[in-house]
């Protein structure tokens, strides 16, 4: 994702903001990091350059 | 998150019916772009592949399929997994939000309309095309549908049941466009794109608030 892209992002659950934490990336996009909401704490993973924000019932349902 | 499974099993055959019905696709394209604005900043909700958000210029796509979204990232839409009953951007960040093909396949369809509210702007509209339940196309995708993995789960509406939700949502000053009037098979061509609804199979509506 574009680094940009965390202007317009929310948390899914409370709608809080989202802090970024990168631990990959190249000269256009974040490929691997956390994003993780200030209100709740809840941590929302960006994987392959794509960031996860499913509830987390839902992701956990999703990799079961 | 089973309506999910197939798109993430089948993204190879989901992009085969494109492939396979061009006609009906770029007629249900020539529908959406009479609809969408040309400028904004736009979300596609349940983008899929991409195959709608791309070429109508929609800058961002949501989707729970994560090998739907690989796709449309290659389309260069700006990707996020997420589910549309709990979007994950701010309020009143669009201008254009738009759902083709997506209603009939939401949890909680009221729910993603009160969501896709919320994140347009004052002046923000919202685009919504799918296959009307009460239309040719409509007839035998309900007729067919334990056959379809796609459509297994899928919950089919009408206009009026649409339009309802929708108002009970929020919205308002609603037009229409309307397009296929044949079963799929039968297409030569690009179908006309004609305004209002009740002849169309692929229905698109924009409503205001």
């Amino acid at each position: 994702m574009k680094e940009s892209l965390l202007d317009i992002l929310c948390c899914p659950l409370d709608k809080g903001e989202l802090e970024l934490e990168v631990i990959r990336e190249n000269d256009d996009e974040i490929l691997e990091g956390r994003l993780v909401c200030v209100e709740c704490g809840e941590e929302y993973p960006i994987e392959d350059g794509i960031p996860n924000l499913l509830p987390p019932d839902m992701r956990d349902e999703a990799a079961a | 998150m089973s309506k999910t499974a197939p798109f993430e099993e089948h993204t190879e055959r989901y992009e085969e019916w494109f492939e396979e019905h061009d006609d009906a696709y770029r007629s249900e394209l020539a529908a959406l772009d009479r609809l969408v604005p040309a400028t904004g900043r736009g979300v596609e909700i349940g983008v899929g592949s991409g195959r709608f958000a791309a070429p109508l210029g929609i800058d961002v796509g949501i989707d729970p399929a994560e090998a739907m979204l690989e796709r449309a990232r290659e389309r260069d839409v700006d990707v996020v997994r997420g589910v549309a009953e709990s979007l994950p951007f701010r309020d009143g960040t669009f201008d254009t939000a738009l759902m083709v093909t997506t209603v009939c396949f939401v949890d909680d369809l009221a729910r993603a309309l009160a969501e896709a509210n919320r994140v347009l702007s004052r002046s923000g509209r919202l685009m919504v095309g799918y296959i009307d339940e009460d239309s040719p196309v409509g007839e035998i995708y309900k007729e067919h549908k334990d056959e379809n993995p796609f459509y297994r789960d899928a919950t089919f509406v009408s206009t009026d049941e649409l339009l309802d939700a929708l108002e009970a949502a929020g919205f308002s000053e609603f037009e229409f466009v309307q397009t296929i009037y044949r079963w799929l098979d039968d297409i030569d061509g690009t179908e006309p794109v004609e305004e209002g609804y009740g002849e169309g199979s692929f229905v698109g509506i924009r409503a205001g608030r």
